[in-house]
C-alpha cells in the first residue's frame, strides 16, 4: 500500500491521477446529460439544449464573474502548488547512466505501451500518423447529422462507442497503466507491488510462422503468408460481414467512406487483439519482413 | 558501581587517617598502603628534640649487604690511585646500624614560603675516580663548583629530567666549572661516561630544610614553623619512605630501611 | 455569486500572505537569524566580562586622578582663564615676530647671493657686503627678540598646561582602560542591529567553484565555520574542528565544503544539503569516511596528518596483497613482487601434515598471519599439500650437516642461541613467545614446522632461498647460525609435530601422482598465484578489478540471502561485510572465490575506508596537491623504511626502538657516498652494541631512496653535496693536535683497531673514519655541543657554555688565543686528517702523588680516599 501511495504522491503523477478523476467525472457527466436528452427525445420533446438556446443573458456580469472566479481559483491552486510541491528532480543527468524505468511524458505513454506489442515502425510512425489522419478525416467520414450540439447516446452509438473506446481505453487506460503499473525494465507490477529491479519474468515469444511450424529457412514472402492472410481477412472479411448485418450503416456511408471508417476502426481494434494474442499465445509478430514487422 | 568503589576505598582511608594522626609511631603511611616487604618495627624515641627543630636518624635493620667490586681496569690511572679493591657505594651501613647517604628533606608543608637565596658555593669533586660527595643536596639556584682533582679525563654527565641535562668534559687536573640547577628535582643522577662505575646523586630543593646522612646516620632539618609537614627519606637503592610530622614534635623522626632484593 | 467571489478573494489574499510567510520562514534564514542572535548574546557576555574586569583598582585610581585634576582646574578657574588669555596673546605676538624673522632671513639670503655674485664676477662688491652685514645685524636682533618672546610663550603655555595636562592624562588612562568596553559596546550595537526580527541582509552565501564544478552554499547556515573563536558554540554555528590543520590549509573559497564532506552543496534546505535524500549519490560523509576525500588530492603519500584511518587502509591493502588479485587503476605497490613467499622447495622445508593444517586454516597455526583461509571442498587441501610437499631442493642439507658434524649437539647451545636471539633483536620483527612484532612470521612453534637444515641455510643466506625476502643477512658465523638453529628447532608445541621427518605422506585413498596433479590444477584455479609464485603454474582465475568501487550503484550489488537488518542496503555495508566474510553473499548461483582474511574490526574499517576512495569522479588535476622533490623523497623513504621494518631496531623520525642508534639528524651527519656504501655493505661501527646492522641486500633504487630520504629530512641538498672544505694551516693543524691530545679524546674513542682486553661498553666510534664518514660542518656542531644534537649522549662538551660564557680549560687558554670557535675548527681540521696513532700513544699522566706535609704542588690538595669499613 505504501508503494502505491508513494507513486501516487510523486509530484508529476498527481496531475495524472487528477486527470483520471476528471475524465471519469466528465464521462459520467456526459452520460447523465446524454441519457437525459435521450429520454426527452423518446418522450417527444427536443433536447434540453434546444430549449435553452432561446434564453440569453449578459456577458457582464454573468460570464465574466464566473470567468474571474475561475481565474482566482486557478491562481489559488497555482500559488499553493508552487509553494508546497517541489519540482520532481531526480538524479543529475548522466549520459552514461539511463534511469530505469525510462518513461515517456504522460501524453506519449500510450504509444510507449504499444511498443511492447508492436514493432517501433508501427507503434511510433504508422499508428500516430493514422491517428492524426483519422482525426482529420472524421468530419468527412461522419455522415450522421443527428446529435449536433446536444448530448445524446442513442442517436450516435457508433461514434460515441468509437470515441470512448479509442479515448478511454486506448488512451487514458494506457496512460494509467504506463504510470502506475510499469516498473523497472518495463515489467508489469501491480500497483501495490514494490518495484524490484531484479525481477525476472519469462517473456519468451514466438511469431505466427513459428507457431504454425513453418520452416524458418523459407523465404519471407512464403513464410508469412498466413500472416498476410490474417490481415487480409481482418480488413476485408470483417467489414463485409458487418456491412451485411448493418445495412443502414453501410448505406449511409457509401462504400468508400464505409471502408475507410472500418479500416480505421479495425486498425484501432488491432491493438487489443494483438495484446490478447500476446498474453494467450505468446505471439510476437503476425508478419515478419526484413523491413518491418506487424 | 560508584558505591561499590566507595566501600572499597573507605577502609584504606581510615587506615591512613589512623596512621597519619600518630606522629610518634614509626609506621610509614606510604609503605602501609603499598604492599612491600619492608619491616615496620616499633618506635624507639630518643631524647626529645627542641620544639620546632626537627632532627632524626635513619636506621638500617639487618647487616650490610655485600657490595660489588669495581673493575677499574679500563683506566690504569684510576687503578693506580687505589691500593686495594674498591667497592661500590650503593648501600653503606654505618657502624652504629644507621644508613649513610640518605637524602632527607621536607617534601610538603613549605608551599608558598619564600627563603633567602642561597649564595654559598658547594663543591662537587672528582678524585681517585670517585665522586665526592656521593649524595649531595643543593638549593635551587645555589652555585655548585665542579672540580676535577684527578689527572685523568673525567666528564660530569648530569642526567637531569626537570632541569636541563648537561655533560661537561674535564680533561685537566684542577679544572673547575660552575653549575647550578634552577628547578627543584629529586634526584639528579650524575655519571661519568669515561668511567662507568662513577655515579653520584644530587637533590635540588627550594628550601634549606634538607640533609644528607653521614657516618652517624643522623640528619637535622633545622627550625620549622609549627604546622604539619611530610618528610621524605630518599636512598639510591631502596624505595623512598615518607612520614608526616607535626611541629612542634616531641621526639626524633626515625626511618628504618631493610634490605630487599631489587630495592623495593 | 458575489458572495462566492468575495470569499474566494479573501482566500486568495490569505494564500498570498501565506506565500510571503513561507518566504520569511525559510529554513536557512532561521539559521542565519539564530547565528546573529548568538553573536549578539556573546558580545553581550563579553561586554559584561569586560565591564567586570574594569571595576578594578586601576580604574578607581584613574577616575580619582581625573576628578582631582578637574577640581584643581575649577578651583583655579581665574588663573586658568587668565592663562588662556595670556597664552593667546603670547602666541600671537610670537608668531608675528617669528614671521618677521623669517622675512629678514630670506632677505639676507638674497643679499648673500648678490654679494657672492659680485665677487664671483670679479668685483669687490663693497656695497653688497655692507648690505649683508646690515641684514646680519638685523637678523640677530630679531632672533633675540623672537627667542625672548618664545620663552614667554612657552611660559604661558606651561601655565595653562599645568591644569590641562593632568586632566588629559587621566582621561587618556581611563580611555585606555575602557578601550575594551568601548569597543565591545560598539560591537554590541552592531550585532544587535543585525539580530532584529526583520533584519536586513540575510542572503545565501555561496562559493562558486568553477574548476571543481561545484557551488557550495553550506556556509549559509554554517556561518561560524571560518571564525576561530566559536569552538563552543552549538552546531551548526561552531568553528570548524581542527581549524588550523584543516580549514586554514583548505580555505573554503578555494576548495568549497563538499569536496571534502560530500553532500549537495547547492541545496538550500538542511535535509537536501546534507544529501541524504533519494537521487543524490554523494551523501554527507560521516566520521572516518571523510578521510576518503583526502586521498583524491593527496594521492602520492602514504602518511597524512589528519587521515590515519584511510592511510592505514591503504597500507593494509598493500600489505595483505589484495592488489595481487584485484587490480586498481593507478595503484602501484612499492615492491612489485608478490606478497607471499615463493612456493619452492617446500618439501625440504616442512612436512605435508603441517602444510595441510596451514592451508586449511592458517590462523589456527599462526594467529597473526596475513595468509587467508580459502573455502575448500573435500580432498582439495590434501591434493594441494601433496603437490607442494613434492617440491624438493637438495642443496639445503650440506651446510647444516657440516656444522653439526663439527659442533655436535650440546645442551649449552640452547641457552647460547636464545641469548644471541635476544642480542640480535630478532624480536624486532619476529614474535617469539609473548614478545616481538608481527612484521615477520611468528617463530613460537617454528620447531614444529621447519627442518633444522632449512633454518640453518636460511640464517646463513636468506636471499638464496627466497630472492625477495625482507629477512636480512646478519653476517653470522657458522657457529652462531648453528646455535640459533638449535634454539629455534627446540621451540615446539603439540599438534603438527609428528610427521616432520616423514617427508611426503601418503594421502588416504588416491594414488600420489593423481593427487599431485590435482593439486597443481587447484593451485592455478583457486587463486594462490595472486600472492605466491609457483614455478610452472599460471593463474587461471578471473577476478574483478576494484577501480570505481565507490561509484557502484546499489542495484549493481548482490546481497544474497542476507536480510536488511543484517546487512543494510548501502554500498558501504556491502563492502564491509564482504571483506569480513566473503562468502556471506553466496547464493545457489553465485559462489565467491575470495578467501577469508579474518581481519579484526578496526582493520576492516580501515580497509573499507580506503576502498571507498576508489572513484572515477575525483577532483580535477588542478586542485591536486603536488609534492615537492623533498616531499617525494621523504615519502619514498618512509615507504622503504616501513617495507623493511627499520624501526624494529632504529628510531626514525622519533618512532622505533633503541636497540640501534637513533637516526635523527643522519642526513646532516653522514656523507652520502659513505651512507650509500654502508647500506649496501654494512660493517660494525660500534662493537660495544649487542645488535649488529645486517645486510638487507638492497638494490640501487632502495639505497638511493634511503640516502635521499635522510637528506630530505634534514633539508640537505641531494644529490650534489657540497662541503665546506677545510684548508688548515700548519699552525692550525698543530693547534688541533695539541687540543686533541689535551682533551684526551682517545680515552674513549678508538683509533683504528679496537683495543684487546678492554671492556667494550666504554668505547666510542673510530676516529680514523671521520674523514670518510662525517660531514665537516656536522663535526664542528658536534664538538661544540653534542647534547644538543643527541641528548643523553656520552660525549661531553669540552668547551662548556655555562651561564653566558664559555669555559676554556686553563691549559688550552693559550692555544689560538683561547678563541673557542677557532679551537673547535682546529680540532675539526685535525680530525679530518687523522690517520690514527703512529707511535705509542702518549703515556697517560702519572698517578697523582699525595703531597707531603708543607709541600704545595697544586692549588687544592688531593684528599685521601675515604672508605667505609666493609
Amino acid at each position: 500500500m505504501e508503494h502505491f501511495i508513494k507513486i501516487l504522491s510523486k509530484p508529476d503523477n498527481i496531475p495524472i491521477a487528477g486527470m483520471v478523476l476528471l475524465v471519469f467525472f466528465y464521462t459520467g457527466w456526459a452520460f447523465v446529460m446524454a441519457i437525459r436528452n435521450d429520454l426527452r427525445i423518446k418522450a417527444g420533446k427536443g433536447p434540453l439544449e434546444l430549449e435553452e438556446s432561446g434564453l440569453k443573458v449578459d456577458v457582464m456580469p454573468h460570464l465574466l464573474k464566473r470567468e474571474f472566479i475561475a481565474a482566482l481559483v486557478v491562481t489559488i491552486i497555482l500559488v499553493i502548488w508552487s509553494v508546497a510541491v517541489n519540482a520532481p528532480l531526480e538524479e543529475i543527468a548522466n549520459p552514461a547512466v539511463t534511469p530505469n524505468p525510462s518513461k515517456a511524458p504522460w501524453y506519449f505513454l500510450g504509444l510507449q505501451e504499444m511498443l511492447v506489442y508492436f514493432d517501433p515502425w508501427l507503434a511510433g510512425v504508422v499508428f500516430p500518423t493514422l491517428i492524426i489522419l483519422g482525426l482529420m478525416a472524421i468530419p468527412y467520414l461522419d455522415k450522421n447529422a443527428k446529435g449536433n450540439g446536444y448530448y445524446t447516446l442513442q442517436e450516435r452509438p457508433f461514434a460515441i462507442f468509437g470515441f470512448l473506446f479509442g479515448f478511454l481505453i486506448l488512451w487514458v487506460a494506457m496512460i494509467f497503466t504506463g504510470t502506475f503499473m510499469r516498473g523497472p525494465g518495463w515489467n508489469f507490477f501491480s500497483p501495490f507491488e514494490p518495484w524490484d529491479v531484479h525481477k525476472v519474468v519469462p517473456l519468451t515469444n514466438v511469431d505466427l510462422s513459428e507457431l504454425l511450424d513453418i520452416d524458418p529457412k523459407t523465404p519471407w514472402y512464403v513464410r508469412e503468408v498466413p500472416g498476410f492472410l490474417f490481415l487480409l481477412l481482418w480488413f476485408t472479411f470483417i467489414p463485409y460481414v458487418v456491412a451485411l448485418v448493418k445495412r443502414a450503416f453501410f448505406a449511409q456511408l457509401g462504400i468508400v467512406r464505409y471502408w475507410v471508417t472500418m479500416f480505421l476502426f479495425l486498425f484501432m481494434l488491432l491493438l487489443p487483439v494483438k495484446m490478447i494474442l500476446r498474453w494467450t499465445l505468446n505471439l510476437k509478430y503476425l508478419i515478419v519482413t526484413p523491413w518491418f514487422n506487424i | 558501581m560508584r558505591t561499590h568503589f566507595a566501600w572499597m576505598v573507605t577502609p584504606f582511608v581510615l587506615m591512613a587517617a589512623v596512621g597519619c594522626s600518630e606522629a610518634k609511631e614509626v609506621k610509614s603511611t606510604e609503605t602501609a598502603v603499598v604492599a612491600q616487604a619492608t619491616e615496620t618495627p616499633s618506635a624507639a624515641p630518643a631524647a626529645p628534640a627542641a620544639a620546632g627543630h626537627v632532627t632524626g636518624k635513619i636506621m638500617f635493620s639487618g647487616t650490610q649487604p655485600t657490595l660489588k667490586k669495581l673493575d677499574m681496569a679500563a683506566d690504569p690511572v684510576c687503578q693506580g690511585l687505589h691500593a686495594g679493591a674498591v667497592h661500590s657505594e650503593t648501600v653503606l651501613v654505618n657502624a652504629n646500624g644507621t644508613l649513610k647517604n640518605v637524602f632527607v628533606y621536607v617534601k610538603k608543608g613549605l608551599e608558598g614560603k619564600t627563603f633567602p637565596a642561597a649564595s654559598e658555593k658547594v663543591k662537587f669533586d672528582q678524585h681517585t675516580c670517585m665522586y665526592d660527595p656521593h649524595v649531595m643536596g643543593v638549593r635551587v639556584g645555589q652555585p655548585i663548583e665542579i672540580v676535577n682533582s684527578d689527572t685523568t679525563l673525567h666528564n660530569v654527565h648530569a642526567m637531569a629530567k626537570v632541569n636541563p641535562e648537561f655533560n661537561y668534559g674535564m680533561p685537566f687536573e684542577g679544572m673547575a666549572l660552575p653549575a647550578q640547577f634552577d628547578k627543584p628535582e629529586i634526584m639528579v643522577k650524575v655519571k661519568c661516561d669515561v668511567h662507568p662505575w662513577m655515579n653520584a646523586y644530587i637533590g635540588v630543593v627550594e628550601h634549606p630544610h634538607f640533609a644528607v646522612t653521614g657516618d652517624d646516620g643522623s640528619f637535622d632539618l633545622g627550625e620549622l614553623a609549627p604546622g604539619e609537614y611530610v618528610i621524605e627519606a630518599w636512598h639510591e637503592y631502596y624505595a623512598a619512605q615518607t612520614q608526616t610530622i607535626t611541629v612542634p614534635a616531641a621526639g626524633e623522626v626515625v626511618f628504618t630501611f631493610a634490605h630487599t632484593e631489587g630495592g623495593a | 455569486m458575489s458572495r462566492a467571489f468575495g470569499w474566494i478573494g479573501i482566500v486568495l489574499f490569505l494564500v498570498t500572505l501565506w506565500g510571503f510567510w513561507t518566504e520569511y520562514n525559510r529554513e536557512w534564514k532561521g539559521y542565519q537569524r539564530g547565528f546573529r542572535r548568538l553573536l549578539a548574546e556573546r558580545t553581550q557576555k563579553e561586554l559584561q566580562e569586560a565591564r567586570d574586569r574594569l571595576s578594578g583598582p586601576e580604574l578607581e585610581k584613574a577616575r580619582a586622578a581625573l576628578e582631582q585634576a578637574v577640581t584643581i582646574k575649577k578651583e583655579n578657574q581665574e588663573d586658568y582663564d587668565e592663562g588662556v588669555k595670556e597664552r593667546k596673546a603670547a602666541r600671537h605676538i610670537f608668531f608675528k615676530e617669528d614671521r618677521k624673522r623669517q622675512f629678514i632671513k630670506s632677505r639676507l639670503d638674497a643679499a648673500l647671493y648678490r654679494y657672492e655674485h659680485e665677487v664671483k664676477s670679479g668685483r669687490a662688491g663693497e656695497f653688497e657686503k655692507g648690505a649683508v652685514e646690515e641684514l646680519k645685524r638685523e637678523l640677530s636682533e630679531q632672533e633675540e627678540r623672537a627667542a625672548g618672546l618664545e620663552k614667554i610663550k612657552d611660559q604661558a603655555e606651561a601655565r595653562v598646561e599645568h591644569y590641562d595636562s593632568p586632566v588629559d592624562a587621566a582621561q587618556a588612562d581611563i580611555g585606555r582602560l575602557e578601550a575594551d568596553v568601548r569597543r565591545l559596546e560598539k560591537k554590541l550595537r552592531q550585532t544587535q542591529a543585525q539580530a532584529l526580527v526583520f533584519p536586513r541582509g540575510l542572503e545565501i552565501k555561496q562559493f562558486n567553484l568553477e574548476e571543481l564544478g561545484r557551488v557550495d552554499r553550506c556556509m549559509t547556515c554554517h556561518m561560524g565555520a571560518d571564525q576561530p573563536g566559536l569552538e563552543d558554540a552549538p552546531p551548526p554555528f561552531a568553528t570548524h574542528p581542527q581549524f588550523k590543520t584543516l580549514l586554514a590549509s583548505h580555505p573554503p573559497e578555494k576548495f568549497g565544503c563538499t569536496s571534502c564532506h560530500g553532500g549537495q552543496g547547492w541545496a538550500t534546505t538542511r535535509e537536501a544539503a546534507h544529501g541524504r535524500v533519494e537521487f543524490w549519490h554523494e551523501p554527507l560523509l560521516d566520521g572516518k569516511f571523510i578521510e576518503t576525500r583526502c586521498l583524491q588530492c593527496h594521492s602520492g603519500v602514504t602518511q597524512l596528518e589528519g587521515a590515519p584511518v584511510v592511510m592505514k587502509g591503504r597500507q593494509l591493502f598493500e600489505q595483505y596483497g589484495c592488489w595481487g588479485c584485484h587490480q586498481i587503476e593507478g595503484f602501484k605497490p612499492l615492491e612489485e613482487h608478490r606478497v607471499g613467499p615463493k612456493l619452492v622447495s617446500l618439501g625440504s622445508k616442512t612436512s605435508q601434515k603441517w602444510l595441510e593444517a596451514w592451508i586449511r586454516d592458517p590462523k589456527t597455526v599462526r594467529p597473526k598471519t596475513r595468509m587467508p583461509a580459502f573455502r575448500f571442498a573435500e580432498g582439495e587441501v590434501e591434493a594441494i599439500s601433496a603437490y607442494l610437499a613434492s617440491l624438493r631442493d637438495d642443496t639445503i642439507g650440506p651446510g647444516y650437516a657440516a656444522a653439526e658434524k663439527e659442533l655436535g649437539h650440546l645442551s649449552q647451545y640452547l641457552a647460547e642461541g636464545q641469548e644471541l636471539v635476544g642480542k640480535l633483536n630478532c624480536a624486532g620483527c619476529h614474535k617469539v613467545g609473548a614478545e616481538g612484532d608481527v612484521y615477520a612470521p611468528e617463530l613460537t612453534l617454528i620447531g614444529d614446522k621447519t627442518r633444522p637444515e632449512w633454518i640453518y641455510q636460511w640464517l646463513k643466506d636468506p636471499k638464496k632461498l627466497q630472492p625477495h625476502t625482507h629477512m636480512p643477512d646478519f653476517r653470522l658465523t657458522d657457529r652462531e647460525a648453528f646455535v640459533i638453529t638449535e634454539y629455534l628447532a627446540s621451540l615446539k608445541g603439540q599438534g603438527v609435530r609428528a610427521g616432520l621427518q616423514g617427508g611426503v605422506q601418503q594421502g588416504g585413498g588416491e594414488p600420489q601422482e593423481t593427487l599431485i596433479a590435482r593439486g597443481k590444477e587447484l593451485i592455478a584455479s583457486k587463486g594462490c598465484m595472486a600472492c605466491h609464485e609457483v614455478e610452472g603454474i599460471e593463474q587461471k582465475l578471473i577476478i574483478p578489478p576494484l577501480t570505481g568501487l565507490a561509484d557502484k550503484h546499489i542495484h549493481e550489488l548482490e546481497f544474497g540471502y542476507t536480510r536488511p537488518e543484517e546487512v543494510p542496503r548501502t554500498v558501504y555495508d556491502w563492502v564491509r561485510h564482504k571483506i569480513n566474510k566473503p562468502g556471506v553473499f553466496d547464493t545457489e548461483r553465485i559462489f565467491a572465490n575470495m578467501p577469508t582474511f579474518n581481519l579484526d574490526d578496526s582493520e576492516v574499517e580501515a580497509l573499507l575506508t580506503y576502498l571507498m576512495t576508489l572513484t572515477e569522479h575525483g577532483l580535477p588535476e588542478s586542485s591536486r596537491s603536488p609534492l615537492t622533490e623533498r616531499e617525494r623523497a621523504i615519502e619514498l623513504g618512509r615507504q622503504i623504511v616501513r617495507e623493511h621494518n627499520c624501526t624494529a631496531c632504529h628510531k626514525i623520525e622519533g618512532v622505533g626502538s633503541d636497540v640501534a642508534p637513533d637516526l635523527a639528524g643522519e642526513g646532516k651527519k653522514v656523507r652520502q657516498d659513505w651512507l650509500f656504501h654502508f647500506l649496501k655493505e654494512p660493517r660494525t661501527l660500534r662493537p660495544w652494541l649487542d645488535a649488529r646492522m645486517p645486510n638487507f641486500g638492497f638494490d640501487d633504487k632502495e639505497v638511493t631512496g634511503l640516502v635521499a630520504y635522510f637528506a630530505a629530512l634534514d633539508g640537505e641538498p641531494y644529490p650534489y653535496e657540497s662541503f665546506e672544505t677545510p684548508a688548515p694551516t700548519e699552525e692550525g693543524l698543530e693547534a688541533g693536535k695539541q687540543l686533541f691530545e689535551m682533551f684526551k679524546c682517545l680515552a674513549c674513542h678508538v683509533a683504528g683497531e679496537v683495543p684487546e682486553g678492554v671492556p667494550t661498553e666504554n668505547l666510542a666510534p673510530d676516529l680514523t673514519q671521520v674523514k670518510h664518514r662525517l660531514k665537516p660542518e656536522w663535526v664542528k656542531a658536534w664538538l661544540e655541543d653534542p647534547q644538543k644534537i643527541q641528548p643523553g649522549t656520552r660525549m661531553p662538551t669540552n668547551w662548556p657554555y655555562i651561564m653566558g660564557r664559555y669555559y676554556v680549560p686553563p691549559p688550552a687558554k693559550d692555544i689560538l688565543g683561547g678563541d673557542v670557535a677557532l679551537q673547535i675548527q682546529a680540532v675539526r681540521d685535525y680530525l679530518m686528517v687523522f690517520e690514527g696513532v703512529e707511535e705509542e700513544p702518549e703515556p697517560l699522566p702519572e698517578p697523582a702523588v699525595v703531597p707531603a706535609e708543607g709541600e704545595a704542588t697544586q692549588a687544592e690538595p688531593v684528599q685521601e680516599p675515604v672508605f667505609e669499613t666493609q
